[in-house]
């Protein structure tokens, strides 16, 4: 590498700033919209220092440590300090995630497209669309997390001091240049766009389960992860900005170890090599199922481990659980006896929440390819040889309603497990059968809802992803913040029963599961009267 | 009989006015030449003709079916061939044909065979791998090893080179002589010159041009050289003669090629000594139509 190798470098990061600025404004002012609404909404929730004290003591509970983080600042907590125990681990997913698709899309992403050969005829440096995409990426998280040290300090309650504010924001910016940074690296080292997104989001959500364990039981593993590094920054108690710095450091070494990669090896191949195929197509390819199966394989493995394993990560913090309700009188106290069943049992459905929301977003992802399929001019051949439309839609519907059913299936039995050999007195399957299947109803409204945004166009599954989002924040943090009414009323889950604390509702769930199929229907019966992309 | 009448079609994205009615008659047996230049509006003809886009006006029929309505039912015997070909990045060359032709039928492996043999395609190789002629050849492949009655292909030899591009006209020939129909849109003339015995050539969403290709030449003009022992007296007076450039006794125009028995007559009392005439090219005609804004 000499000067020449990064020849170039501020033309292309003007032109990928040309080319995004739309999506690094919605980025930005998404982010930042939502980390001010909470922080405004906690002064408000929690007003009085006893208050804020029984919210500081839940925070202590072990499932609320695997979900949240580990909490700091017990004894004299603020609206800040309980925002900030929170808010952060998620927000720092959140700046990963965004990173994570941005990062890809520049590196891995124009190469697929062949954009990048067409860049790399000009005088261009061999390493320049790597460093301008790297460029991009910090910038976009720096303008957002010095936006929010800015929004908190000046507009937020007086608990939000100008230097927690900034360790909070500058957090979320690192975590975000972290994830880029994998990101680049999976990018030399994969051949596609979709794998090297697999292995950058299954890294963000080893990071995640490695975390709530490390958190939960065993300290040093979150400090591996760098979610619970940067957690410990301890925002708004202790504003700690070694955990910033050691996050830089891993950046680097990624950013300079992909770079090193990316260097060395020809544009369009990557380091793992794709083997020599079959010469036929088996019998079971021949059909548009078989077709669809083997596209979507992979994938809904991959969904079917991933989920498993969140199951038996919070599965086996109901055995810490029942330590700490044991230990803690006074929140026994706190707690409502009326809603009935052990304190284990009401803290189940809370915990199955992350399931529910996780076996949707992968069902749906396997559900909405058949866009991705038409977006990329794959269907158009399978529709020129005597294939309806009708069969394909329907064939992916189908893989997408039984994927819905066996990952909700794998979540609750990971669940199942892990707690059955942690607690004393552990739940029957079908108590943590029920607990997630009475959610059911809402996945299956989501899935119609997906079908009929894919019915309507190819290009709008991004409104179903918003609002996916939003129903999985007001389901995470409902416990917590006071979300208005008529916003419960917005998302499907919010319809379900808490069981197995609360009783099932046979008409709801019928009524819900009715408005999926109706969506579902719509969206099937558009499809086939729609222009197709390719 | 007739295998694609497109009446009057239209077809507007947006505030683009894709197609601006066209007119287009296809039958049995012919090898149908579709040309234009890129965004004449071709691939938006074909998709209507398959069902995947939906006219605003007009009529698409294949096999006296309507195109949209029973698009299902055309596709039993039509095969097939994108102007961009997107295939399965992990799947193999093979397993593509396979399964594209399986779709529709039981798959000839002696047909399909002989036609990879043909193209000379490695079909082991994952999809990713190939190069655009590559893919080019299985979607040829896929479509020439299937059963069809008409064959719909895209600008098929824009990623093939010379050789290919000669098997491919081979097996077109072959197609026809089983009584196929092929329908083949191009942006290159020389390509439908070779093959095609009828064409309509669309500009700008319009056809401009449509007929046998012998037809169409008669509306080219030959350029004519004409060498004679006397100078040529009162040569305005003959008719017919454009773009005449005279120097002593060689004289060089052009003339509509239906003309041109008689403008020799008029030369021959002058003695000609030497004679050569261009033949006319369907270049000439298609640079007329495109340098007419
Ligand atoms: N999906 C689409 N949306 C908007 N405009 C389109 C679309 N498809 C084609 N067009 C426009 O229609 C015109 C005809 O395109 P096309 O049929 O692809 O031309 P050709 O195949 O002859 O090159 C072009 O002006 C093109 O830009
Ligand atoms: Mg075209």
């Amino acid at each position: 590498m000499d000067r020449n190798s990064f020849k170039g470098t501020f033309k292309l990061l003007g032109l990928i700033l040309r080319r995004e600025r739309i999506k690094l404004v919605a980025w930005t002012v998404g982010i930042f919209a939502l980390t001010l609404a909470v922080a405004f909404a906690y002064p408000e929730l929690f007003p009085s220092a006893e208050q804020q004290a029984v919210m500081a003591q839940l925070m202590e509970n072990p499932a609320m440590i695997a979900m949240f983080g580990k909490p700091f600042g017990i004894e004299t907590p603020s609206p800040a300090s309980l925002f900030a125990i929170e808010m952060n681990v998620f927000m720092l997913a959140t700046t990963g995630v965004m990173s994570i698709l941005m990062m890809t899309r520049y590196t891995r992403g124009d190469e697929e497209d062949g954009t990048l050969e067409l860049i790399k005829s000009f005088p261009i440096g061999r390493i320049a669309n790597i460093v301008a995409a790297t460029l991009y990426v910090i910038l976009a998280n720096l303008l957002i997390g010095v936006l929010i040290g800015f929004g908190l300090a000046l507009f937020a309650h007086s608990s939000f001091t100008w230097a927690g504010s900034f360790v909070f924001g500058l957090s979320l910016a690192f975590s975000g240049i972290v994830f880029a940074g994998f990101a680049a690296l999976f990018a030399q080292l994969t051949e596609n766009t979709r794998t090297a997104l697999t292995f950058s989001f299954s890294t963000l959500g080893f990071f995640y389960i490695l975390r709530a364990f490390g958190d939960v039981s065993a300290p040093w593993l979150s400090f591996i992860s760098p979610l619970g590094l940067l957690h410990r920054t301890e925002t708004f108690v202790n504003n700690y900005t070694w955990p910033l710095w050691i996050a830089l450091m891993l950046a680097l070494l990624l950013f300079a170890f992909a770079y090193h990669l990316n260097n060395r090896r020809d544009v369009g191949s990557g380091l793992f090599k794709a083997k020599e195929g079959k010469k036929e197509a088996s019998k079971f390819l021949k059909t548009p199922s078989g077709l669809a199966l083997r596209l979507l394989r992979t994938s809904i493995i991959t969904w079917i481990i991933v989920i498993f394993i969140l199951g038996i990560t919070y599965g086996s913090i109901f055995g810490d659980l029942t330590a700490f309700f044991d230990s803690n009188q006074q929140l026994q106290d706190l707690i409502p006896d009326t809603l009935g069943g052990s304190l284990e049992a009401q803290f189940l459905s809370t915990v199955m929440s992350v399931m529910v929301v996780a076996a949707t977003l992968g069902a749906l992802m396997i559900l909405v390819r058949l866009t991705g399929e038409e977006r990329k001019g794959r269907t158009l051949q399978l529709y020129a040889n005597n294939l309806s439309r009708a069969r394909l839609f329907l064939t992916y519907v189908f893989v997408g309603f039984i994927t819905s059913l066996v990952l909700l299936f794998f979540g609750v039995l990971g669940m199942y497990v892990a707690s059955a050999s942690v607690m004393d007195e552990p739940f029957s399957f079908y108590t943590v059968f029920i607990s997630g299947f009475a959610f059911y109803p809402a996945i299956f409204a989501f899935l119609g809802l997906g079908a009929l945004i894919m019915g309507l166009s190819s290009t709008k599954t991004w409104l179903l992803w918003l609002y996916l989002t939003f129903a999985f924040i007001l389901l995470y943090f409902g416990n917590m913040l006071d979300f208005k009414e008529w916003m419960l009323n917005m998302s499907p889950y919010e319809y379900m029963p808490r069981m197995p604390i609360e009783d099932a509702k046979p008409l709801t769930a019928a009524v819900i599961t009715l408005l999926g199929i109706i969506a579902g229907f719509v969206g099937f019966t558009v499809y086939q009267k729609r222009d197709l992309q390719g | 009989m007739r295998v694609i009448e497109i009446k009057n079609l239209k077809k507007n994205f947006g505030s683009t006015e894709a197609l601006k009615g066209i007119d287009l008659n296809v039958e049995k047996g012919d090898i149908y030449g579709f040309i234009g230049p890129n965004g004449a509006g071709k691939t938006t003809t074909i998709r209507i003709l398959l069902g995947i886009l939906k006219a605003n006006d007009g009529r698409a029929r294949v096999f006296d079916k309507d195109a949209w309505q029973e698009a299902v039912d055309i596709h039993r015997n039509v095969a097939f061939v994108p102007g961009e070909v997107n295939l399965w990045p992990n799947l193999t060359g093979g397993e593509v044909i396979d399964l594209l032709i399986g779709l529709k039928n039981e798959v000839n492996s002696e047909k399909k065979n002989a036609m990879i043999e043909r193209f000379k395609l490695d079909p082991t190789k994952k999809c990713r791998s190939y190069s655009r002629g590559n893919k080019q050849k299985i979607a040829l492949i896929a479509a020439f090893a299937q059963d069809a009655d008409v064959y719909i292909l895209d600008e098929p030899t824009s990623g093939l080179d010379p050789l290919m591009e000669r098997v491919f006209q081979e097996t077109v020939r072959e197609v026809q002589k089983e009584g196929k129909t092929i329908f083949l849109s191009s942006h290159i003339l020389s390509e439908v010159e070779k093959l095609c015995d009828k064409v309509s050539i669309i500009r700008d969403g319009k056809i401009i041009e449509s007929g046998k290709i012998e037809d169409l030449r008669h509306l080219t003009r030959t350029r004519v050289r004409i060498v004679t022992k006397k100078p040529v007296k009162d040569i305005e007076s003959i008719n017919g003669l454009f773009d005449l450039d005279a120097n002593h006794t060689t004289y060089t125009f052009q003339v509509e090629t239906h003309t041109i028995g008689k403008i020799l007559k008029a030369f021959n009392p002058y003695g000609i000594e030497a004679l050569e005439s261009t033949p006319p090219t369907l270049e000439d005609l298609f640079m007329r139509h495109y340098e007419e804004a």
